[in-house]
């Protein structure tokens, strides 16, 4: 089965939106990674998945802090490796313990995780499009629990979706 | 508490292990950052450089360092007189906002040495002591004050009307200003930190060469950053000959320019004697010296603390110890830390 | 001698006073994540029981771990701080040695295992010394177990030994799996060895200052049990190359 989705958005809003539609597939345990360059929509993202499960303080990036944890059901942990240069700070930020206390954790520049949580996980990368205010977002599954949700998952981000391999349609 | 008001602040919510003695909450007696001290070499270990691993190994020495400034040994005795009282009064520490597995562990080391020495825990908010830099440099201060709080976790404006006593008039709502720094700096290949390279980059370049945009934000008080910063990666994408110098200077400009126009305003607004930097962005050239400049231009003081006195240090979380002691007694050995710890107003 | 023992390695936070006689007094909880928020009260509590105050203790005792990195950090940060500010040295105990010490001995072979979370354990096999903890996943240590059963047989010592036991929090998460390991059976501890106790950390520490095996606070780190040296490899984090 496809376990890839490829959606685009034209603006902040729509990417809140995204993230929001996501958010309702996650649960206890659950690894979301953000790969994308710098000013691709990662912490925009974060906004509206926090915000549709029911976070009231505002997300702002979690760049230098390295995570916010917000008290939303269940508990996001938003982590940025932005400023990371070893495997081992990751190691030390203690996720595992995060996940197994029944929360989801959300990493921006998650491709420095890969090597710890890359294969039971949610991908989710941020393309430039061509204008400024486009982006092209596609959604890849990693390991069983999450192959399970793709199809739910491309139908929650609506008719633009497409599948891997094709264009994200508008 | 003795008559001296000695408080040992401990500060681990982000990258430093800091510890230092203040006394009164207006003297500083010591105040050690791990960052200026080769503790590496003394005490050995592989220590990465963040996340949490790095404060425990250094929580000690350092305390013991700032103890040693004071003139006490690591008991907290004077090295005259070993036998003696021990000449701390309380202890505070970071309670946050900060990371948790580095929180921890200042809030663990000030709460056992609170109990070994029989005195007073103090739980301090870190956006609050950075409220306290200016004081802690310039004594003869005039409040209220605002206080332009700037550093790569925060970015925020808030009214001093008196030690404790304090309104938060806006904050970020995505980016920090030093973290717009750091990331247009890397993207640029400056490396990391570049904060500091933009400044120095900037001089030779065109400030007014490049026209990025002034965020607005629904609150008048609040900033935004992020669009800038990704207004910066767009130009450079669509325009691959631009210096990294112009580049630098027009992005520095579009930053002082909202963080000086909104402290002015606030300054204003609340009948302000005068306007603090606080922060590790208070260290930016061109923002200390249009914020001087303004302020003077308005017959209003600015005061420009040190670096080090800026950047995340435990001075400042001594004084807020001592001050929150003063007006609202210890807190209890079973408080925690708490990572998204906000300033609210207090009055 | 009097000794203050400290224990947040897992899932238990405890504190306990011993002296040479034994524990004199101890407190447990299972506070969840709230290790910082249960331990320090818990040292006040355990000393006001035992009658005594910070400044008569001798030394501080700490589980180093492996375990889990939040309460260890609150542990061993509580620990060092104390005993620089009372002047004492600190005896270190692993996790894995503080549980093996709680079980009963003469019986069979004792492995505990520690939960690691996602899917690791840490684990200790028989007749290893104390530093040589091995971190692996479940399948791992059944192999390991497989392995030490086929051993045992061959030397003819399967029966009169008695089965292995498996003690600790990650034997009982992984008891399935780790239950049809090796013939015959391993036995498992129960809940009330899936932590290690502090008494049992207590007594240790009482027998290693009489050793001599000691260290200076400054000294004290926790052991993590997950080492990764590996240099992240960013190839996106730059933008432009650099243009003079
Ligand atoms: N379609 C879009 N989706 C998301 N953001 C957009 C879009 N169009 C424009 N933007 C702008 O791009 C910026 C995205 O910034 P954001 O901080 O979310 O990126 P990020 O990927 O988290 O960056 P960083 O690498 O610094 O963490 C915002 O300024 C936003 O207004
Ligand atoms: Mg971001």
């Amino acid at each position: 089965m496809e376990s890839q989705a490829t959606v685009s958005t034209a603006s902040e809003e729509q990417t809140r939106a995204i993230g929001a539609g996501i958010a309702h597939f996650l649960g206890a345990g659950d690894v979301v990674l953000l790969v994308g360059s710098l000013g691709a929509g990662k912490t925009t993202f974060v906004q509206g998945l926090v915000a549709a499960l029911g976070g009231r303080e505002p997300v702002t990036s979690p760049t230098f802090m390295l995570a916010h944890k917000y008290r939303t059901a269940p508990p996001v942990t938003h982590v940025d490796l932005w400023r990371l240069g070893h495997l081992q700070e990751v190691v030390d930020l203690a996720l595992e313990e995060e996940l197994d206390e029944g929360g989801v954790v959300v990493v921006e520049w998650g491709e420095a995780a890969e090597p710890l949580y890359g294969a039971d996980a949610l991908v989710v990368r941020f393309d430039w499009g061509r204008s400024d205010d486009e982006r092209t977002i596609s959604i890849e599954a990693r390991g069983a629990c999450w192959t399970s949700r793709i199809a739910g998952l491309r139908e929650a981000l609506g008719p633009g979706t497409a599948g891997a391999g094709t264009e994200g349609a508008a | 508490m003795t008559a001296r008001g000695r408080v040992l602040g401990i500060e681990t919510s982000c990258d430093e292990t800091a510890a230092a003695v203040v006394e009164r909450g207006r003297t500083v007696v010591t105040s050690v950052v791990s960052s200026q001290v080769d503790l590496h070499a003394r005490y050995g270990g592989v220590v990465p450089e963040l996340a949490g691993r790095a404060h425990v190994e250094l929580a000690l020495p350092v305390v013991t360092d700032a103890l040693a400034g004071a003139g006490l040994d690591r008991r907290g005795r004077s090295f005259e007189d070993p036998a003696g009282p021990v000449g701390i009064d309380a202890v505070a520490a970071t309670i946050g906002p900060g990371l948790i597995g580095a929180l921890l562990v200042g809030v663990s080391t000030a709460k056992a040495l609170a109990l070994a020495w029989g005195v007073p825990f103090v739980g301090v908010n870190h956006l609050e002591g950075h409220l306290y830099a200016a004081m802690l440099e310039a004594p003869e201060i005039e409040l209220p004050v605002v206080v332009l709080l700037v550093s790569g976790g925060h970015t925020l404006l808030v009214a001093l009307d008196a030690p404790g006593s304090y309104r938060v008039l806006g904050a970020t709502v995505d980016d920090a200003a030093g973290e717009a720094f750091d990331k247009v700096a890397r993207y640029l290949g400056l490396g990391y930190p570049g904060g500091p390279e933009i400044d120095r980059l900037a001089l030779s370049g065109d400030a007014s060469s490049i026209r990025f945009p002034r965020a607005s934000t629904a609150g008048a008080f609040d900033f935004s950053f992020s669009g800038l910063k990704t207004a910066v990666v767009s130009y450079v994408r669509a325009h691959p000959q631009v210096t990294n110098a112009d580049v630098a200077a027009s992005f520095q400009e579009a930053v002082v320019d909202v963080l000086v126009a909104k402290t002015v305003a606030a300054a204003t607004e609340i009948g302000a004697r005068g306007a603090c930097l606080a922060g590790g962005v208070a260290a930016n050239s061109s923002l200390r010296a249009r914020f001087a400049e303004v302020f003077d231009d308005r017959g209003m003081r600015s005061y420009l603390p040190s670096r080090a006195m800026c950047t995340d240090n435990a001075a400042m979380i001594a004084a807020a110890g001592y001050f929150q002691l003063e007006r609202s007694g210890p807190t209890p050995l079973d408080a925690g830390a708490v990572p998204d710890l906000q300033l609210r107003t207090s009055r | 001698m009097r000794i203050l023992a400290i224990e947040t390695a897992t899932i238990e936070v405890g504190v306990a006073v011993a002296d040479e006689t034994g524990p004199l007094a101890s407190v447990t909880a299972r506070p969840g994540r709230r290790q910082a928020e249960t331990l320090h009260p818990a040292i006040a509590d355990v000393c006001r029981i035992a009658m005594i105050t910070p400044a008569e203790l001798d030394a501080i005792a700490v589980d180093i771990g492996p375990g889990l990195f939040t309460g260890l950090r609150v542990g061993v940060a509580a620990a060092k701080a104390l005993a620089g500010a009372l002047g004492l040295p600190v005896v270190t105990a692993t996790s894995l040695e503080v549980l093996k010490a709680a079980c009963p001995s003469g019986l069979g072979a004792v492995i505990p295992v520690i939960d690691m979370r996602r899917g690791e354990v840490a684990w200790l096999m028989p007749a290893r010394p104390a530093p040589d903890v091995r971190v692996g996943a479940p399948a791992e240590l059944a192999t390991e177990l497989a392995e030490l059963a086929e051993l045992a047989g061959l030397a003819g010592l399967a029966e009169g030994v008695g089965p292995v036991l498996l003690v600790g929090d990650g034997a009982l998460r992984h008891r399935e799996l780790l239950e049809r390991a090796m013939v015959p059976a391993p036995v498992f501890g129960g809940t009330a060895l899936a932590a290690p106790p502090v008494a049992s950390l207590a007594v240790l520490a009482i027998a290693a200052t009489k050793d001599g095996r000691c260290c200076d606070p400054a000294s004290v780190r926790p052991f993590y049990g997950r080492e990764a040296d590996a240099r992240i490899n960013w190839s996106s984090r730059e933008g432009r190359e650099a243009v003079s």
